[in-house]
């Protein structure tokens, strides 16, 4: 059966907010919506603007509802010019496995709600 | 379960049967004159999922699968093609039964061949689009012609 003609239906923004480092806060970029080739050189431009400000960034992706390797390339480039923290949601596209499969565990620390609570057990590492 | 009840009751046992009915199959047809197309496809996909009560880490694979293989549709079906030439179409379907979904994403252009390099890419470089498709989904299978690529791609749903 085919439904061509009923609409697309909403399709949701994508916010980035950048919020400058603070009193023992790193710069974080907080990205909610979703993120695919439209728009993540908005959110490229706000993981550069972090880096240049501070040697540490977070992306806080927690609130990301969908994203593709379009965006674990922006991350791979944050990486490389800042100390990268990913903070990642219980649920959602940026899961441990897919950053495995990436290899973006490997340039950056992950931070997932589990990891959080128990910080002895944070998966990946900062270089 | 109480709406359900006859007013006066029931004479015998009542066995009540659960069934998850499969929603009936989409496709969805954009064209791929502009990248806000692909939004317009996850939107169709997401809709449909939800149908089929299909959630969680199992719908946010699939999304990110049919999302990988309908940007490299349009990546691939866009370039250097002339301006004036008709858009290529891209077609997303999905199937789903008890145990499985299957999508098809199917464009009227030509890709890129894949890189060489695309079991192990360079870190940050193209190619883990295909990747991220093997790795979130069961089956991946791409049948390129002169007319156009269709990536099939199946995943086992949990009971």
């Amino acid at each position: 059966m085919t439904n061509d003609a009923s609409p697309a239906g909403p399709v949701p923004h994508a916010r980035f907010e950048f919020l400058p480092a603070g009193e023992g806060a790193p710069a974080t970029v907080r990205a909610v919506g979703d993120i695919d080739v439209t728009n993540v050189g908005q959110f490229q431009a706000a993981l550069d603007q972090a880096a240049a400000a501070s040697s540490a960034v977070i992306a806080d992706m927690t609130a990301v509802t969908y994203c593709d390797s379009a965006t674990i390339r922006a991350l791979f480039r944050a990486a490389r010019q800042s100390r990268l923290t990913i903070q990642a949601g219980a649920v959602g596209p940026i899961t441990e496995s897919l950053l495995k499969v990436s290899g973006l565990d490997q340039v950056a620390t992950v931070v997932t709600p589990d990891s959080a609570r128990d910080p002895g057990g944070m998966r990946g590492r900062s270089s | 379960m109480s709406a359900m009840t006859p007013a006066a009751g029931y004479d015998d046992d009542v066995a009540v049967l659960i069934y998850r009915h499969p929603p009936a199959p989409l496709t969805a047809q954009v064209p791929a004159d502009d990248p806000s197309c692909l939004a317009a496809l996850r939107a169709r996909l997401r809709q449909w999922l939800s149908a089929a009560s299909i959630g969680g880490q199992e719908a946010t694979d699939i999304m990110i699968a049919a999302g990988e293989a309908a940007a490299n549709a349009f990546e691939h079906a866009t370039t250097g093609r002339p301006a004036s030439a008709e858009p290529v179409q891209i077609t997303l379907t999905a199937h789903a039964t008890q145990a499985r979904v299957q999508l098809t994403v199917a464009d009227t252009g030509r890709w890129r061949p894949p890189p060489a390099d695309r079991t192990h890419p360079a870190p940050g470089t193209r190619g883990h689009g295909i990747i991220f498709m093997h790795a979130l989904m069961d089956t991946v299978t791409m049948d390129s012609s002169a007319h156009g690529t269709t990536v099939t791609m199946t995943k086992d749903l949990k009971p």
